[in-house]
């Protein structure tokens, strides 16, 4: 149980380094859509690595990392009509994994696994990776942080400065894909989203820069991890559903709290 | 300083898309120093010249040279504000940050000493240094353009393009940031739907309706009659008068 307790806790905390850096980038781009067009697509790298026998953690990032380049190529160039296309990524990839598990003889895949995740359950090796994702998250952000910034803000100004808009664009997809990667089995592709968009939307409400919006998204989406993970032992509940409950817990309140505000 | 230098030459000038001639034949030039206002209706053609100035757009035919290179070339020589719309306003981001962002280049990570000092005298000569550290979407519409402003001259242009830059401010903030405008020593150009800009010091006026009619200052050649104008005569106005240039 100790054991068990322990790489969640570590988990917990990989995870929580990632939500701060890319949720709150995900959030000013609004484009959590696209990361969740990403995570359901990858789906599509999970069957193929069942039916193959590749490495599902390897096949996954791949296959992620493809349906990233491709969301970003289209999502840049046009903007207006992107949404069709990043639903139809969404789909087209959820069904090629279950068509893949499902003509992969004598296997039953458990769906709701991939879905929901299992944060009690993360082997050690997906500990590395995700700690090695992590690293590449504070490299990057360290090194680019003006230039996430500036485009975020306002892409034709970067432009007229200089700045290779398009491949940091493309770079920040990439980290994208990577992080709902590293997240799928401990929280479940399908409530990634909800854990990477709760935190920085309400840490946006009391922070000023990007910086402090990442720092406090970071402690807030610890703080809801080890709460859910109590929650779930005490009462005997599935972890991933406790974590966000609590998380929305919270956004409800802030929404109130800042209603009365205002 | 030389007056006379050419700076901005637009020749021959025609932009097409879907089959709708939107500029035609346009001919401009833009002396160093100059305060040129660029007016006329929605959809003639206003914001497609100013994206092909700064080079977000292709001519169909002509050409454009600013400082005698291509416009994409000569993006390091623009400071440019953008109409507010076009922003990610609820973002978390403070005053300097955004005013810092004219120092960016492709390749600089990290700002240095140089590079803070010359924001903040650029917030001190908009009047906003004790706002620095604030949230840019607690401050008012007039507030922010000269944050803008401030970020433009951060990059020390030759050249300052400003896309209608008192849209949805209030009267007196507007007042403020022509006055602002007025005084400074660059060349200048503003796409502008407010025709009170004719009156702040602009030195030239450009109409575009698909095609160009250029003017003189007009603040000599309109009588403002107790002070009111209408609008709709003033663009007839424009129309209806050619100068050559």
């Amino acid at each position: 149980m100790f054991a068990l307790m322990e790489n969640a806790f570590i988990a917990s905390f990989l995870l929580s380094i990632a939500i701060g850096i890319i949720g709150s980038l995900m959030l000013i781009n609004r484009s959590h859509f696209i990361a969740a067009s990403i995570a359901h697509g990858s789906y599509g790298g999970i069957g193929i690595a069942i039916y193959f026998g590749f490495s599902i953690l390897l096949c996954t990032t791949l296959f992620a990392l493809f349906l990233a380049l491709v969301l970003a190529m289209i999502t840049y160039k046009y903007k207006e009509r992107s949404d069709t296309l990043i639903g139809v990524i969404w789909a087209v990839g959820m069904s090629v994994g279950i068509i893949f598990t499902d003509i992969t003889p004598g296997y039953h895949v458990d769906l709701m696994s991939f879905l929901f995740g299992d944060i009690l359950m993360v082997p050690n090796s997906d500990l590395f990776f995700m700690a090695g994702v992590d690293l590449l998250l504070i490299v990057s952000i360290f090194f680019l942080y003006h230039r996430f910034l500036a485009i975020s803000y306002d892409r034709d100004f970067a432009l007229l400065q200089g700045l290779r808009v398009r491949t940091i664009y493309t770079f920040l997809f990439i980290l994208m894909a990577l992080t709902v990667v590293m997240s799928i089995r401990s929280v479940g592709l399908i409530l990634v989203i909800a854990l990477f968009s709760i935190p920085p939307f309400i840490a946006e409400k009391f922070t000023s820069t990007l910086k402090q919006m990442m720092i406090v998204s970071m402690f807030l989406s610890f703080l809801f991890c080890l709460s859910g993970l109590f929650l779930s032992y005490q009462f005997d509940l599935s972890t991933t559903p406790s974590i966000i409950i609590i998380a929305a817990i919270f956004f409800f309140g802030t929404l109130f709290y800042k209603r009365k505000l205002t | 300083m030389n007056s006379h230098k050419r700076e901005i030459l637009i020749k021959n000038l025609s932009f097409q898309y879907a089959n709708n001639m939107i500029l035609e034949d346009i001919d401009f030039e833009i002396f160093q120093g100059d305060y040129v206002a660029i007016i006329g209706p929605n959809g003639g053609g206003k914001t497609t010249l100013l994206k092909l100035l700064l080079g977000f757009l292709q001519p169909t035919s002509g050409k454009i040279e600013i400082l005698g290179k291509s416009p994409i070339e000569a993006r390091n020589m623009i400071g440019y504000l953008p109409q507010y719309i076009n922003f990610n306003m609820d973002m978390p981001i403070n005053v300097f940050d955004i005013v810092l962002q004219g120092r960016l280049t492709k390749s600089k990570l990290f700002y240095n000493s140089e590079d803070k000092k010359t924001a903040l005298q650029k917030l001190q000569l908009m009047n906003i240094d004790h706002l620095k550290d604030r949230k840019i979407k607690e401050l008012s519409g007039g507030q922010r353009q000269r944050v803008l402003l401030a970020r433009a001259l951060t990059k020390e242009p030759e050249i300052l393009i400003l896309d209608e830059p008192t849209a949805s401010i209030d009267p007196e903030g507007q007042k403020e940031i022509y006055e602002l405008l007025k005084e400074l020593p660059l060349t200048k150009l503003v796409v502008s739907h407010d025709i009170n800009i004719l009156f702040e010091g602009v030195k030239q006026v450009a109409h575009i309706n698909k095609n160009i009619h250029l003017h003189d200052s007009i603040e000599s050649d309109i009588n403002l009659k107790e002070g009111h104008f209408c609008e709709m005569e003033l663009l007839d106005y424009f129309r209806n008068h050619k100068c050559s240039h």
